[in-house]
């Protein structure tokens, strides 16, 4: 039972996007009940444990029935085809898997970095450099690691120095301001792939690299210049943590930044309660518009809020979004005991240097074909806290509503077979943007799950830019900015040498 | 605290705090962070985790404490929580003996998230209550003790809400956890164990010492390249050997800007 019937903020869902509000609103002094119906943290960006993947893949493919919950029905109609291997040989060690229910990686100059740092959650959760990005070359059946950044390109031997030249112009035009270039003038709709090819003379290879590997477009008809804008964030992201543009988080990545979130917020007060003690019902708008109200399993009343954050997946009929359409996405992902190729060191060691042990991370693109669509693969080890030693996490998925197809990618990524899969296909809805919200003036916050194309690259930082618009229209023109610093904090906990 | 020697290097620890509301987690490690104490503690608010050394003859340990801040009141507690966590200290409060069935079962759930090797130190917290009617401490408390949510039903009484300004006299009865009792549990669950106080000072030092005595170091110190994945991936161990971590606050150093 809670302490209290009425609440500042009611959370929905421990995704990162509410995450981030729930950390920022405590911590801006609003009382906050966060609560999720599942049992893990995290929601549609949580990291599970080989066991807690199977009870979530075994959940979403039953029959669903009337008695369900709009959570519930929500998640059979968002998921499909959900299915898992047994553990097998994998049971004793089930808990030290964290695999990941959004794949995706963090530009290290984005918005979720910037809200890391100044929430102190980067102190929870840690990150590593991403090792390499790759591009599938059919031609040689092996991947072929992309240059990213200037050294890597005079580095690359397996592009001529005309084509150095070339790429090195295309990319120091991708950093620049673009907007106003002649080059660019008139062509912002012509597909970047044909851009790039016509503009620079850029081999159709070196073209399907940036745009694949270096703006992480999805097909060759995304716009230059929206793919181009991505493309200038990511290249400017290089160097401020590394020789590479993106980070991977530990444990998962973004289920685990969720729980430092969560934490925060449990720190600056906020009430938690999972699972089934925390499905909601009965969500009702007040008449006058001014609060929620709505009832859990977990206390004996009806609990009220002056804000109610969530997903559409919580609420009922009458109050959800209107849906402009479904993305469906197939997802794979696998644990494999061999080391995936792609993580094969860079070169070859010279003489009197050491041997490399190889790589920990990497991303392989594989491009569309006029069969295939363009599929992706996430591929992590032991480092990044996703698994056991010796052993890989192989995430795949594209956007195609049929599982299987995903199979021969696999078994390119990983040749020598896998231990354990995971298969499901997702529709994510995208709703109707919110019309510019008025602060305040709405008691129902309602967030937008990620339903774009670039889920690897864009994702967390669509979850951070979700987090902070609902903080914005809650908190509104509060006193309190977006984890701003109290005037008179300091940071007592550190104050020890290192 | 002993001086500074350059030459040995700190360990850092994470220890995760565990117990019943009010049963005294925040005093306890207010007394030994800061070596004070605070009558009229709020449930836990606004720390993310303090740090502290403990230096012993031939190790620093640096513990980096985590105090639950209210998640646990729904046992709503993250895997974040107790990941790498190498010492726990499970609190109960000698006055309650619900308290002490909150702290097994607490024990359970570390045995069942936690690393193996965790050392968990059990704390019957309070000890200043009953001195005297222990007969061997024999002076009575010179304070009122503390107002404790007493009546309250014994399975809704972890009411987060400070407790009124040391009102309520003496109603904190004399001791309900025997020493023996206790004792004989934290040695069949093989855990280190202690009667403290932390408004007395009574033993708090000696609970971290003697936790920082019992942590099997090898099985926290970075090892360089190893491959021992625990330490490779620890943000804390950034800096050992694993190129790849990075610590986001770094960045600001590195903000000059992209290759290009
Ligand atoms: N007499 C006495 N009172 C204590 C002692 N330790 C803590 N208290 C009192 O017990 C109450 C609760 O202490 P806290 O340290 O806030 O307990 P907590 O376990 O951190 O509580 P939560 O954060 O709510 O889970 C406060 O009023 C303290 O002053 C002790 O050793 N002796
Ligand atoms: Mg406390």
């Amino acid at each position: 039972m809670l302490d209290s019937d009425s609440y500042d903020t009611v959370i929905l869902g421990t995704g990162l996007a509410q995450s981030i509000a729930a950390a920022a609103l405590a911590k801006a002094g609003k009382s906050v009940l966060h609560l999720d119906p599942n049992e893990y943290y995290g929601g549609a960006q949580a990291s599970l444990t080989l066991d807690e993947f199977a009870t979530w893949a075994a959940e979403r493919s039953e029959q669903p029935t009337d008695a369900d919950d709009e959570y519930t029905s929500a998640q059979h109609s968002r998921y499909e085809s959900a299915s898992t291997t047994p553990l097998g040989s994998l049971a004793p060690d089930r808990r030290r898997y964290a695999l990941s229910l959004f794949p995706s990686l963090m530009a290290s100059r984005g918005t979720l970095v910037g809200t890391l740092i100044a929430s102190d959650v980067s102190k929870y959760v840690g990150f590593r450099l991403l090792d390499s990005v790759s591009l599938w070359d059919d031609a040689k059946g092996a991947a072929a690691r992309v240059p990213g950044s200037k050294e890597d390109v005079f580095k690359d031997k397996s592009v001529s120095l005309p084509d150095k030249r070339r790429l090195m112009k295309a990319l120091l035009f991708a950093a620049g301001e673009f907007e106003e270039d002649e080059v660019l003038k008139g062509h912002e709709e012509e597909p970047l792939l044909a851009f790039l090819t016509r503009s620079f003379g850029l081999s159709q290879r070196l073209a399907e690299a940036l745009t694949y590997a270096v703006a992480h477009a999805s097909s060759p008809d995304e716009p230059a210049l929206p793919s181009l804008i991505r493309a200038r964030r990511y290249i400017r992201s290089i160097g401020r943590y590394g020789p590479r543009a993106f980070l991977v988080g530990q444990y998962g990545g973004a289920g685990e930044v969720a729980q430092g979130f969560c934490r925060a917020c449990a720190v600056f007060g906020g009430t938690y309660i999972l699972g089934p003690d925390a499905v909601p019902s009965d969500i009702t708008v007040a008449n006058d518009n001014a609060s929620v109200s709505l009832k859990i399993p977990g206390h004996p009343r009806t609990i009220t809020a002056t804000h109610l954050v969530c997903s559409p997946d919580f609420l009922p009929a009458s109050l959800k979004p209107e849906s402009i359409g479904t993305k469906t996405t197939a997802y794979t992902v696998a644990v494999v005991a061999t080391r995936p190729p792609v993580l094969a060191p860079a070169n070859a060691a010279e003489e009197g240097e050491e041997e490399e042990e190889g790589d920990d991370t990497a991303v392989l693109v594989f491009p569309p074909t006029d069969t295939t669509p363009l599929v992706r693969a996430l591929v992590m080890g032991e480092g990044t806290g996703s698994c056991p030693q010796g052993q890989w996490v192989v995430y795949l998925w594209a956007e195609t509503g049929d599982v299987k197809s995903l199979q021969p990618f696999l078994g390119k990524v990983a040749p020598e077979g896998v231990s354990w899969q995971a298969s499901y296909v997702e529709h994510a809805a995208q709703a109707k943007p919110a019309a510019s919200e008025e602060t305040g003036a709405s008691p129902l916050v309602i967030l937008e799950p990620y339903a774009g194309p670039h889920l690897l690259t864009e994702g967390l930082d669509w979850e951070a830019a979700q987090g902070e618009r609902a903080f914005t229209a809650v908190a509104g023109d509060d006193e309190h900015g977006f984890f701003e610093k109290a005037e008179d904090e300091d940071d007592e906990e550190d104050g020890d040498d290192e | 605290m002993a001086s500074e020697d350059p030459s040995v290097k700190a360990v850092q620890v994470k220890l995760v705090l565990l117990g019943e509301a009010a049963v005294g987690k925040s005093s306890l490690v207010l007394r030994f962070v800061q070596n004070d104490f605070n009558e009229n503690t709020s449930p836990t608010i606004g720390a993310a985790f303090l740090t502290q050394k403990c230096r012993l003859e031939n190790r620093v340990v640096k513990f980096e404490i985590w105090d639950t801040a209210g998640q646990e009141r729904f046992h709503s507690l993250a895997p974040m929580y107790y990941r790498n966590a190498a010492a726990a200290v499970v609190v109960y409060d000698i006055t309650k003996a619900a308290s002490l069935e909150k702290a097994k079962a607490w024990v359970k759930e570390l045995q069942r998230q936690a690393n193996p090797n965790i050392v968990i130190a059990l704390v019957g917290n309070k000890l200043d209550l009953v001195e005297g009617a222990d007969g061997e401490e024999a002076s009575t408390p010179t304070e009122a003790p503390e107002a404790a949510d007493e009546d309250a039903p014994a399975d809704e009484d972890e009411d987060g809400t400070p407790p009124p300004p040391a009102a309520a006299p003496a109603s904190e009865g004399p001791r309900q956890v025997s020493h023996a009792e206790a004792k004989a549990y934290a040695d069949e669950c093989g855990l280190l164990f202690f009667e403290a106080s932390a408004k007395a000072g009574t033993n708090v030092q000696d609970v971290f010492t003697e936790i920082a005595k019992t942590i099997p170091l090898d099985t926290i110190t970075p090892k360089p390249a190893a491959g021992g994945a625990q330490n490779r991936r620890s943000a804390a161990n950034a800096a050992a050997g694993d190129a790849s971590a990075v610590n986001l606050g770094d960045g600001a150093a590195a903000k000059k800007g992209g290759c290009c």
